[in-house]
């Protein structure tokens, strides 16, 4: 097996019931199981001991915090390296806000179209295809044609500024 | 009080600005006359020419070379450069370039001598007024407007020379009289030796030769009033791997190139204008081929001929 792809899990089975305890989830008699579980097991307490401290801190009570980064380092050190692929981030969704959003958009666009007075029955008008912008490329290739017309028509030219727009092949043909 | 005065007196200015046109006869002997004189008579002289926001100053000698003519223009601004004109062509010396670089060019028109040989053909299609007096270069002159009677060419203000009718000042306006090109005199000098100060290039070999269209892939089916195809050649250009069909059309004042190729894979229709719109281009697919239409011409005379191209 990859050693790279190793992983090695923690022992959470005593995190679970001393976290539980610590967020009241247990029972009376687990309760007080579980307290006296706590008194003879050394990680257990430690580990009591770090969840409340990491508790008064996010709830940024005053502790006294001697030794705390050197348990944290500890601790990081204790934790296995893990080498794999991270989960692709989910977009978050939230429908809500895109119904109402084409919602108001729908409204909005009624709103106008039937506040807009009417001045006799429907024009169908043809619509253009939007042309796309002439590369720089196409441009370019048109410069040796006009270099070629002025040849024919002045002994002394100057180039002239040209600019140039894509226009639909109907247009063209017209 | 005051505008109101200013009001009558621009009313009553109107009329001696906006000269009746010249009766036909009368048109055709001014616009001869100026053609006329910037060929066959010998002058030199410094003139500017000012498109857009550029402004090049040019010096300028002519002189009558048998039936026709020959010149030398010196670019006086930026990169050194001559041009030397006959009546069938040009050459232009790149002074700039180690070992001085020979450009032949089709075209020999330039400032002053911007009319055709048969000027007299152009109040056909031009209307010919006499505008006011004038002093341009320290010669007296007379202004001549050529505006044109249809959509399809550009107007010329002119400036004739008193004496001579050697056109002194051109400029080149659109529809509404606003300058798209203009040519002035700073210096001229009329008469002289009789020969260039400097003598014609001799160019060996035949560079740029062109071969006459024989069978195209395309035709043309209609063009502006008073245009006429004046060449067809196939030539070689830049960045083209084949020999592009170069057309040209004129009405003798107005030039418009119809460009024939093979159409590329991605072909791109589209149109070009100048940023003063003097230079109109309209490119599209006709079959297999890529036509392109331009000139020094208004939209309308561009489009019209583009129109009228078809596969054969």
């Amino acid at each position: 097996m990859n050693k790279l792809n190793l992983v090695t899990a923690p022992d959470t089975r005593s995190e679970e019931w001393v976290s539980a305890m610590l967020d009241g989830e247990l029972e009376t008699d687990d309760c007080l199981q579980a307290i006296s579980r706590l008194g003879k097991d050394a990680s257990a307490s430690r580990r009591w001991a770090e969840y409340c401290l990491i508790g008064d801190v996010l709830r940024a009570c005053p502790q006294d915090s001697a030794g705390l980064g050197a348990r944290l380092q500890a601790a990081l050190a204790e934790e296995p390296t893990i080498v794999a692929p991270l989960p692709s981030p989910t977009i978050e969704r939230r429908p809500l806000y895109w119904v109402a959003a084409a919602a108001a958009v729908a409204a909005i666009t009624w709103g106008v179209l039937h506040s807009t007075p009417e001045t006799g029955p429907a024009i169908p008008v043809a619509v253009l295809a939007t042309p796309a912008e002439p590369s720089p490329v196409a441009a370019n290739d048109v410069m040796p044609l006009l270099a070629a017309h002025q040849d024919y028509t002045y002994a002394v030219v100057s180039d002239p500024d040209m600019k140039f727009t894509a226009i639909a092949a109907s247009e063209g043909r017209r | 009080m005051r505008g109101w005065w200013a009001l009558c007196c621009s009313l009553l200015a109107v009329p001696a600005l906006a000269a009746d046109p010249l009766p036909a006869a009368e048109a055709a002997a001014w616009l001869q006359r100026m053609a006329d004189a910037s060929r066959r008579l010998p002058y030199e002289g410094i003139f500017v020419m000012q498109q857009g926001d550029r402004l090049q100053t040019l010096q300028v000698e002519n002189h009558p070379a048998g039936l026709g003519k020959e010149s030398r223009l010196v670019v006086l601004d930026g990169q050194p450069r001559e041009v030397f004109c006959t009546g069938t062509g040009s050459v232009s010396m790149d002074l700039a370039v180690k070992g001085t670089r020979f450009e032949r060019r089709l075209g020999s028109r330039h400032f002053p001598d911007l009319l055709p040989e048969h000027a007299a053909d152009l109040a056909t299609w031009y209307s010919v007024r006499l505008g006011d007096s004038a002093r341009v270069g320290g010669q007296a002159c007379r202004q001549v407007e050529l505006m044109p009677k249809d959509m399809f060419r550009w107007g010329y203000i002119l400036c004739a020379d008193a004496t001579t009718g050697l056109p002194l000042k051109a400029t080149v306006v659109d529809e509404n009289r606003r300058p798209l090109l203009r040519y002035a005199f700073v210096k001229v000098r009329q008469g002289g030796s009789g020969r260039l100060s400097k003598q014609f290039p001799a160019i060996r070999g035949n560079p740029g030769v062109a071969r006459q269209v024989e069978d195209s892939a395309v035709e043309v089916s209609q063009l502006p009033p008073g245009f006429v195809q004046v060449a067809a050649i196939k030539r070689r250009l830049n960045h083209r791997a084949s020999e592009v069909e170069h057309w040209v059309f004129s009405d003798g004042l107005t030039y418009i190139s119809l460009f024939v190729e093979p159409a590329p894979r991605k072909a791109v229709n589209m149109k070009g204008q100048s940023s003063r719109g003097m230079v109109n281009l309209l490119t599209r697919q006709v079959g297999r081929q890529q036509v392109t239409v331009l000139g020094d011409a208004p939209w309308p005379a561009v489009e019209f001929i583009a129109r009228g191209v078809s596969e054969k």
